[in-house]
């Protein structure tokens, strides 16, 4: 009796598969990382609003080292890399020389619309962004800076322990919303006549 | 010191608890903009005034298609917007407000595209403008 290749299911790449064990490596990190991140930020040819917000994040308002995320000063004791900023042409050398340093496993944070997209200096000539274009990006957090709290929710988002509320564009609705209305007819913002918000006409 | 010791104690603990994400934010709160395809005419207003390029509608339909038939479709990517709300402004019908949505953060980059579909105007007078500033597509 021979195996045939129906039995083994749908034929499978290299792709596939070297996908899948990375996404198992990721979730791995996530474990690892649950309760205790220490993030690396580097500074890749930002304005400094996003540095304010990082800086804001240690305060006692928002006290990030209560979730065992802390900041340190260097990326060979960190376990994540917070980029801010368009990567720069004189930036790219340090930025990636700070990813090589860090041990393994690893996650890169992009934060703020520069690294994710170069946003108001995406069309410049001394910018070799986007982020992942260079490095593989874990976490995306927009904002033009991020507030505090937009950080924080990118930053558990990245560990596994907050959800994800934009989904292909489109915002979903939070746990305690989904617990009030469980039919989600009116949880979600989009399309706009949902409850508890502001119409504009 | 006492003086001290008593105003630490008035002022009691400040730090936000992790439920103010799901919370509503302050007044004036620039959030990401959300599109109502309903309203919107297509009129490409909102990817004239977008000073990054986040907001992008495809080619408007040939002119043999009949007004209000046409549609065109519409993508905005929050990687991109700075919550300036100049497409808002801009907005004639108010298809395009800003919320106070800003906990944005994926892990896809795809997830941050909005796409959606839109009317295209007839007549296609938007159509013979410049590309927009950040023509160089991410994805």
């Amino acid at each position: 009796m021979s195996i045939q290749r129906s039995d083994v299911g749908p034929m499978e790449t290299a792709g596939d598969e070297i996908e899948r064990t990375g996404e198992a490596l990721r979730a791995a990190a996530r474990r690892l990382f649950r309760r205790s991140l220490h993030i690396r930020q580097v500074d890749a040819g930002s304005c400094n609003a996003c540095e304010f917000e990082v800086n804001t994040l240690t305060g006692p308002l928002y006290d990030v080292q209560r979730f065992g995320i802390d900041i340190v000063a260097s990326p060979r004791h960190a376990d994540m890399l917070l980029v801010t900023g368009p990567i720069t042409r004189h930036l790219r050398g340090a930025l990636l020389d700070a990813y090589a340093v860090m041990p393994e496993p690893r996650l890169v944070a992009a934060m703020g619309v520069c690294p994710i997209h170069g946003g108001v200096f995406a069309t410049s000539y001394a910018v070799e962004g986007p982020l992942d274009r260079l490095l593989p990006v874990d976490v995306y957090i927009p904002g033009c800076p991020p507030r505090p709290q937009a950080i924080l929710h990118g930053l558990l988002l990245a560990l596994g322990r907050a959800e994800a509320r934009l989904v292909d564009g489109v915002w979903q609705p939070s746990r305690s919303e989904r617990a009030a209305d469980p039919a989600g007819t009116g949880g979600a913002t989009f399309p706009p006549q949902a409850v508890g918000r502001r119409d504009v006409s | 010191m006492w003086r001290i010791i008593t105003w630490a104690w008035r002022t009691g603990v400040i730090t936000a608890a992790p439920r103010a994400l799901e919370g509503p934010a302050p007044a004036g709160t620039k959030g990401r903009p959300a599109l109502d395809p309903e309203r919107c005419i297509g009129d490409g207003a909102c990817e004239r005034a977008c000073p990054t390029g986040a907001i992008a509608l495809g080619p408007v339909a040939p002119p043999e298609h009949a007004a209000g038939l046409a549609r065109r479709p519409f993508r905005l990517d929050y990687g991109a917007c700075i919550f300036c709300g100049r497409c808002a402004e801009a907005c004639g019908p108010a298809a395009l407000r800003m919320t106070e949505d800003y906990a944005l953060s994926t892990r896809r980059r795809e997830d941050l595209v909005l796409r959606a579909t839109v009317p295209a105007v007839a007549g296609g007078g938007a159509d013979a403008r410049p590309a927009p500033r950040a023509a160089e597509e991410t994805k």
